[in-house]
């Protein structure tokens, strides 16, 4: 198809292929003949784009070009592609494409594609004459023309590469070498870091970059990526560690137009590594050396309750070892029939619950032990696991026995103080009055006196055993928080004392409610105390005034009992509420000292504090405070 | 029954006789059979043993028990009581030093009509019997003979 072709007849069309004609020289390399037939294509067929495309199968390479369309679509184009199939894959930008195949003889080496964007344009008879002709030029001078190594379509693309390199690979770099080894294309700020740049690499082999060992060294990895095949390194280079991979880079056919090299900086990564290896061997060790027992355990499905792991002190504690246990049921270490309530604690747990609880447990040898344990949900991943922490409480219990021991003595020994010490007591006082009434002829004036000094000694000392049993019933008892009106406590007391002292005329000033939390029985001892307290101390005051009421002092609430009787002398306020401390002489009130060491107590039970404020001959406040959380609430 | 006839069951001879005392002092003039402990008080009431010629209707109006007895304490005594026909009725009260609640409770538990605590003064000791008197003797109308 040398010749001139016959049907041409535009002037365009005829300049456009002497113009080939007298470019197609025979030094030129596809890329170059491809650009030229474009170009006299675009301009004699008056085209809005003109794709050239060839391939060559040894060595297997392929070439592009084209006029009126990017370098990124035409790099996504198929050099091996017919002329049909590009015009097809175009039909977005060209609605009217026609096209010729660059052939000689049987082969085809590649298609030339014209379009334009209108629809309606006819591809007339010249057109085709045109086209065929430019394509059969094309054929003659591919068949003459070098082959590149596919430089240029790496380079064509290096827009695309350069984004997709910014945006993947900020914390290394990528470099581009071609079959020459020769860098094509370099960037990345991890470039910088290792003292290489883009002008080093760009335009120069791996040998006039590197010296010899360095060269030889990454050589392989090279070649081995032109080969088609990827290498993965991870290389430590000053101080710092690097993931790089030498990839084969294809085109669109998969032939390998030259490799890359992507280098990732790990450095983080691996302190990160480093840092998650060292916490976790922290925490096995704390897991491993804990002397509570843990167990992590299956939390649902059919191997719910199977033992995923467990520490050396769960093994000790139950006598197996770790490999004994693990991937058993714990159930395993529950003693049968015991624990009835388990199937409640799991659903409290699977609902998100922290469970306490103490049950029995069996060891390897079939000896029982208390456990106390406390078990959650942890979410691990995907699954969720119970995390059980158990401990052996047998010391515990052993002690919590000796306390129950003991007190179930006191309390033995509290009956025989409150039945066997006051029997004898009462016969006492019983018999010295019948001696005075039966035997009173008989008695002088000093054995009645002396009858007077036993029957009120009896007297003291069976109060004295009424108070030192309240005060040990106080410690035993348990403390109730309910609410109470310490008003209408206050107010019962008073009537007692009314009761008991008829000859008294005491004013009583108190609010009509004091609400409290406590417990009733114990703050009725307390007011009674009290109240007694303040009645007694302010009988030698005709105009004698009892207060009680409620304050706030710094935001707490404190309650208080005040009297204007003989008072105390503030030097000895802390010898007021210890047992037996009296600080006024039996002869001028009467009392065993006990009294407010009761209150102190019962006070103290319920998370408070008592104090008093006195002054001698102007009375005393006693000041008492309840658990103040409970108040608040 | 013996329309006033009061059992007194205490261990203490001395206490016996207080008891007895204050009694008298406070006017209640009723006979007082004693008996020394919870087994004589059992063969007392259900006519056994040196009591098995005692007559039927020599059932007291008032039984005044103490918690700490030899051989069959006060509480086991309340028990084999409340437990047989003849006595389930009969009013018993405990006259005892201990006012420890869990006594108070078991006595009440098992049926114990009144709970009194002996005070030491024995002014206020004649006052309680006084009042004791006045109530179970005088005041209550007693349950119906029942005859065994």
């Amino acid at each position: 198809m040398s010749d001139r072709p016959s049907g041409l007849q535009t002037r365009t069309g005829l300049f456009a292929l002497c113009r080939a004609a007298k470019e197609l020289n025979h030094d030129l390399d596809a890329r170059n003949v491809l650009q030229i037939v474009a170009s006299c294509a675009a301009e004699g067929l008056g085209a809005d784009l003109v794709v050239a495309t060839a391939h060559h199968t040894s060595p297997r390479e392929a070439a592009r070009a084209a006029v009126g369309l990017d370098a990124v679509t035409l790099a996504g184009l198929d050099a091996s592609s017919d002329g049909a199939s590009l015009a097809a894959s175009l039909a977005h930008i060209a609605r009217t494409a026609t096209s010729a195949a660059i052939a000689r003889g049987a082969r085809t080496h590649g298609a030339l594609v014209v379009g334009w964007r209108e629809a309606d344009r006819t591809v007339t008879d010249d057109d085709r004459t045109l086209l065929d002709a430019l394509a059969a030029l094309a054929a003659q001078a591919l068949a003459l023309a070098r082959w590149p190594s596919g430089i240029a379509d790496l380079s064509v693309a290096s827009d695309a590469l350069h984004r997709a390199i910014l945006s993947n690979y900020p914390s290394g770099a990528v470099v581009v070498f071609d079959h020459a080894l020769r860098y094509t294309f370099a960037e990345g700020k991890g470039l910088a870091e290792v003292g290489l740049s883009r002008a080093v690499l760009e335009g120069r082999t791996i040998y006039e970059v590197f010296p010899p060992e360095t060269s030889a060294a990454i050589e392989g990895d090279y070649r081995a990526a032109l080969e088609g095949r990827v290498t993965r390194n991870e290389i430590t280079y000053n101080g710092k560690t690097y993931l790089t991979s030498t990839i084969p880079v294809r085109d669109v056919d998969g032939a390998v137009l030259g490799g890359m090299v992507v280098t990732h900086d790990l450095s983080d990564r691996v302190a990160a590594e480093v840092a998650l290896r060292e916490s976790e061997a922290r925490y096995r060790l704390l897991f491993e050396r804990a002397n509570e027992a843990i167990w992590i355990l299956e939390a649902e499905g059919p191997e719910a309750g199977t033992i995923r792991a467990a520490n050396a002190a769960s093994a000790r504690m139950h006598g197996y070892t770790v490999d004994e246990l693990v991937g058993r049921s714990i159930t395993m270490l529950d003693v049968p029939d015991v624990a009835a309530d388990a199937p409640d604690k799991i659903r409290r747990i699977l609902a998100g619950e922290w469970v306490d609880g103490q049950v029995p447990h069996v060891r390897k040898d079939g000896t029982r032990f208390p456990v106390e344990f406390t078990a959650g949900l942890i979410d691990m991943g995907p699954r969720r696991y119970i995390l059980a922490f158990s401990r052996d409480v047998t010391e515990r219990v052993r002690a919590r026995e000796r306390a129950d021991d003991m007190m179930r003595e006191l309390e033995g020994f509290s009956w025989s103080v409150a039945h066997d010490l006051r029997a004898p007591l009462r016969i006492i006082d019983g018999y010295s009055q019948a001696l005075a009434e039966d035997c009173s002829a008989a008695l002088d004036g000093d054995g009645q006196r002396f009858l007077g000094y036993i029957r009120e000694s009896t007297r003291q000392m069976g109060q004295l055993i009424d108070d030192l049993l309240t005060l040990s019933r106080v410690t035993r008892s348990e403390v109730r928080a309910e609410p109470v009106d310490l008003a209408q406590i206050a107010r019962d007391a008073a009537r007692r004392l009314a009761h008991l002292n008829p000859e008294r005329a005491v004013t009583l000033a108190l609010p009509p409610s004091i609400p409290a939390l406590g417990d009733a029985r114990l703050l009725r001892v307390v007011l009674d105390n009290l109240l007694g307290n303040a009645w007694k101390f302010s009988a030698q005051r005709g105009d004698a005034r009892v207060e009680v009421g409620e304050a706030l002092h710094d935001g707490e609430r404190v309650f208080f009992v005040r009297d204007n009787g003989a008072g105390f002398d503030m030097t000895y306020a802390d010898k007021l509420f210890g047992v037996f401390q009296r600080l006024h002489s039996a002869a001028e009130f009467d009392g065993t000292g006990v009294g407010l060491a009761i209150v102190r107590r019962i006070v103290r039970r319920h998370r408070g504090r008592v104090w008093a404020d006195g002054a001698v001959g102007v009375g005393a406040t006693f000041f008492f405070t309840l658990d103040s959380e409970a108040q608040a609430s | 029954m013996n329309a006033s006839l009061i059992l007194l069951v205490e261990d203490n001879p001395g206490d016996a006789e207080l008891t007895q005392r204050a009694l008298k002092k406070s006017n209640v003039g009723n006979p007082i059979a004693h008996v020394r402990d919870g087994a004589e008080a059992l063969d007392f009431l259900f006519r056994q043993g040196a009591h098995a010629d005692r007559a039927p209707a020599d059932m007291p109006r008032l039984v005044l028990l103490d918690l700490k007895l030899p051989k069959v304490d006060g509480l086991e005594v309340l028990r084999a009581l409340r437990a047989d026909e003849r006595t389930k009725l009969l009013p018993v009260v405990m006259l005892t030093s201990s006012d420890e609640e869990q006594d108070v409770v078991r006595s009440y538990g098992l049926g114990a009509n009144s709970f009194v605590r002996k005070p030491v003064d024995f002014a206020q000791f004649v006052e309680a019997t006084r009042i004791l008197g006045l109530y179970w003797l005088v005041v209550n109308r007693p349950p119906p003979a029942v005859v065994g």
